[in-house]
């Protein structure tokens, strides 16, 4: 706690204001109170309200999670009434931070505006300031309470009741029988308790003895009182507890009375949550209720924070998508057992990763996990600890249930700087790695890669004189992504079809690596820097006549594979026999150019849709066709419209 | 099958003969004569590259390299 002094002698609590458009005035009205304000959150970045704090000198931002990160915070009144929000509030503010809940800090506002007629309500902000600063325990403030409540509704007596497990105990009570201290309601035998459940709101009685909703409670009757004043205390859609006051007179306790005592009853549920006494499903706004793993809200802001973080730190985060697919080949979406699935999945992921991980559901049925100060490396470590334990999954009553499981890796801030950016780019990274039909692991496609063995690196082992041409893809790869990820995609295209016609293995991997290179020839031209690359790639029409020639030669002095230096240099003779160069036609064409020239131009219909310049997979495959017999091999066109629909 | 570089060059002078001002031009066919070992040629495509206003350093350099004592800079200077 902060030595400073207010003037009072209480030490001056750092605040954090989140939602101050909700009571903007409350700065204003905070001044007098032993408060320094040094951070202010608000959705609405131009409301007035903000602009005075900035006046003031108080840091303003419209990310609250923002202010969360600050260890120096003694106490932060969140005015966003939403219990998602407060949940979130909850899981990252440090923890020696106390929080005054939305219902609590709007009656603040009001009674920063009220105090002459809410003198009673002013000795409580007293007393819960106390609490706050460590002064006042929490039995001895929920006993003020009970007082103040009394005294606002003018009752002789009152308890407030809560329980952990089991049946209701009295709490704190003021002027009760013997009979109504020994009270212990439970719920299920249709008394008062179970109607507050039901109702969800306050219950007047002004006459006990007759009223029909108590004929269950003998206790009432016997108790003397006439009038019966029952509030719940709900937290999390659960009944935790209740404040009951009671009075002689019938008929002594009005509606339009409530309205500060709703306000002190989510001040006792929230006093009595904090001390443990009233410990619940808090974890219900942030956790999947099927799964038990966070949500992806939760997700989400803790990703926006760890970020804020890497970025302090200078440390990388990676990001595992999972998406996962029956043996059959369909979404489990589809199945009745999703809900056991999901359990079976969760539970095993939580047991296969590290404390420090974050786990979410995402998506209806993938997952995702957070992995803090975690590079590329360690994350496909983690990722292919995963594909081992989650590939077959034992389900009660069912047996062992073989699973497809993808999973995309995307690490900040090589493949993202933005945190929903490394959230689609990890899904995409699964998305691609889907297309396999086997279990795979794949990078977002411009930093590591995993192409079912095709990677430069086991291609470098096998041919270390392609070393340095792949080097120089590397390089361009890290300024130009795109132009990695297409060498990257067209090379598993083009083995797809490969496979599809039944090659030889040798030969495959040679029509893969062509895949890889094919465009070398763009790329490799002595003295060709960045700048000038982009002037010859903007003169289109020239380079395509002349790339393919170029990477042919470079690369007739490092191998010897006829594979890859065909496929390379004829990979833009058109089918029809317009293509450079020489003029090739039809089945003259070597089978290597005609296999990489589908790839090629199917690996852009999918860059077009994934940038929504194609509109579906239909479409895709229609435009496919659509060059088929003229630029492309009709017969390796359905070669590989067909391995990619059958999988 | 011949990998050799002709049809580029052969491509990139067609292309010149069309537009004799494409300082890219010119700079691409200089670092495909200087691969194919044809060094005065590309060094006479070099210049034409730089009187169109291209920056030709990194060619030169690749080409100074190459020739090792060879003064490219005064060759270029006073090719035509």
């Amino acid at each position: 706690m902060d030595t400073r002094k207010s003037e009072a002698g209480f030490p001056r609590m750092r605040t954090a204001i989140i939602g101050l458009s909700q009571a903007p005035d409350l700065l204003e009205q905070l001044q007098e109170a032993p408060l320094e304000v040094l951070g202010v959150a608000d959705f609405d970045p131009s409301h007035p309200c903000l602009r005075d704090a900035r006046e003031k000198g108080i840091f303003v931002t419209h990310d609250y999670t923002e202010l969360l990160e600050r260890s120096d915070l003694d106490l932060i009144i969140n005015l966003i009434q939403d219990r998602t929000v407060e949940a979130i509030i909850q899981q990252l503010k440090p923890d020696r931070t106390r929080v005054v809940h939305a219902a609590i800090s709007s009656f603040l506002a009001a009674f920063c505006r009220e105090t002459v007629t809410h003198r009673i309500l002013l000795e409580l902000m007293g007393d819960l300031a106390r609490h706050l600063g460590g002064f006042l325990d929490p039995r001895t403030l929920t006993g003020r309470i009970l007082q103040g409540a009394m005294r606002i509704m003018e009752a002789p007596a009152g308890g407030i009741w809560s329980r952990k497990e089991g049946p209701f105990l009295l709490l704190k009570g003021i002027g009760l029988p013997s009979s109504l201290q020994l009270y212990s309601p439970s719920l299920g035998n249709a008394g008062l308790f179970d109607l507050l459940m039901e109702e969800r709101r306050v219950i007047l009685s002004g006459e006990i003895p007759s009223d029909p909703l108590l004929q269950q409670e003998k206790i009432f009757r016997d108790s003397g009182f006439r009038s019966l004043l029952a509030f719940p205390l709900i937290r999390e859609f659960d009944l935790r507890g209740a404040i009951l006051l009671f009075h002689e007179e019938p008929n002594h306790f009005l509606k339009e009375h409530l309205r500060p005592l709703e306000v002190l009853g989510d001040l006792v549920c929230q006093i009595l949550e904090a001390e443990g006494a009233l410990k619940g499903p808090r974890d219900l706004l942030i956790r999947d209720e099927i799964t038990g793993l966070y949500n992806e809200v939760y997700f989400l802001d803790r990703l926006k924070a760890e970020i804020r973080r890497a970025n302090r730190n200078e440390s990388p985060i990676s990001v595992l998508y999972l998406h996962l697919r029956s043996d059959h080949g369909m979404e489990y979406a589809d199945q009745i057992m999703i809900r056991p699935y999901l359990r079976a999945i969760s539970s095993e992921l939580m047991s296969s990763i590290r404390n420090v991980d974050v786990p979410a559901r995402y998506k209806q049925n993938d997952f995702v996990v957070l992995l803090p100060d975690t590079s590329s490396e360690e994350a496909l470590q983690i990722a292919e600890r995963l594909l081992e334990r989650l590939s077959l999954i034992r389900l009660e009553g069912i047996g062992e249930v073989s699973v497809q499981l993808n999973i995309g890796i995307a690490t900040y801030p090589d493949h993202a700087t933005q945190p929903k950016e490394l959230l689609d780019n990890a899904e995409l990274a699964a998305f691609l790695a889907g297309r396999d039909r086997e279990s795979t692991v794949r990078f977002f496609p411009t930093g590591r890669f995993e192409l079912n063995g095709l990677t430069p690196e086991g291609i470098i082992r096998k041919f270390p004189a392609l070393t340095e041409v792949f080097q120089v893809l590397v390089a361009q790869g890290t300024r130009e992504p795109q132009t990695y990820r297409h060498a990257q995609e067209v090379a598993y295209y083009a083995s797809l079809i490969a496979k599809g016609l039944d090659l030889p293995p040798e030969r495959i991997l040679e029509i893969g690596m062509a895949g890889w290179l094919h465009d070398i020839g763009k790329l490799t031209l002595p003295g060709l820097n960045g700048d000038l690359q982009k002037k010859l790639l903007r003169l289109a029409q020239i380079n395509r006549r002349i790339h393919p020639t170029i990477g042919a030669y470079i690369l007739k002095n490092l191998v010897r594979s006829s594979s890859l230096l065909k496929g390379v240099l004829y990979h833009h003779a058109r089918y029809d026999g317009h293509g450079e160069p020489h003029g090739l036609r039809g089945e003259s064409i070597p089978l290597e150019a005609r296999i990489l020239a589908v790839a090629d131009f199917y690996q852009h219909l999918q860059s077009d849709l994934e940038r929504r310049k194609v509109s579906s997979q239909r479409e895709v495959f229609r435009e496919l066709r659509r060059k088929s017999g003229s630029e492309l091999d009709p017969r390796l066109v359905e070669c590989l419209i067909r391995r990619v629909t059958a999988g | 099958m011949v990998y050799e570089l002709g049809p580029a060059i052969e491509a990139l002078q067609r292309a010149l003969q069309r537009d004799p001002s494409n300082g890219i031009y010119h700079y691409a066919c200089a670092a495909l004569l200087a691969l194919d070992g044809d060094l005065q040629g590309a060094v006479q495509h070099l210049h034409r590259a730089e009187q169109q206003g291209v920056d030709v350093t990194p060619l030169r350099e690749w080409l100074r390299r190459k020739r090792g004592s060879i003064n490219l800079g005064q060759e270029a200077d006073s090719s035509p």
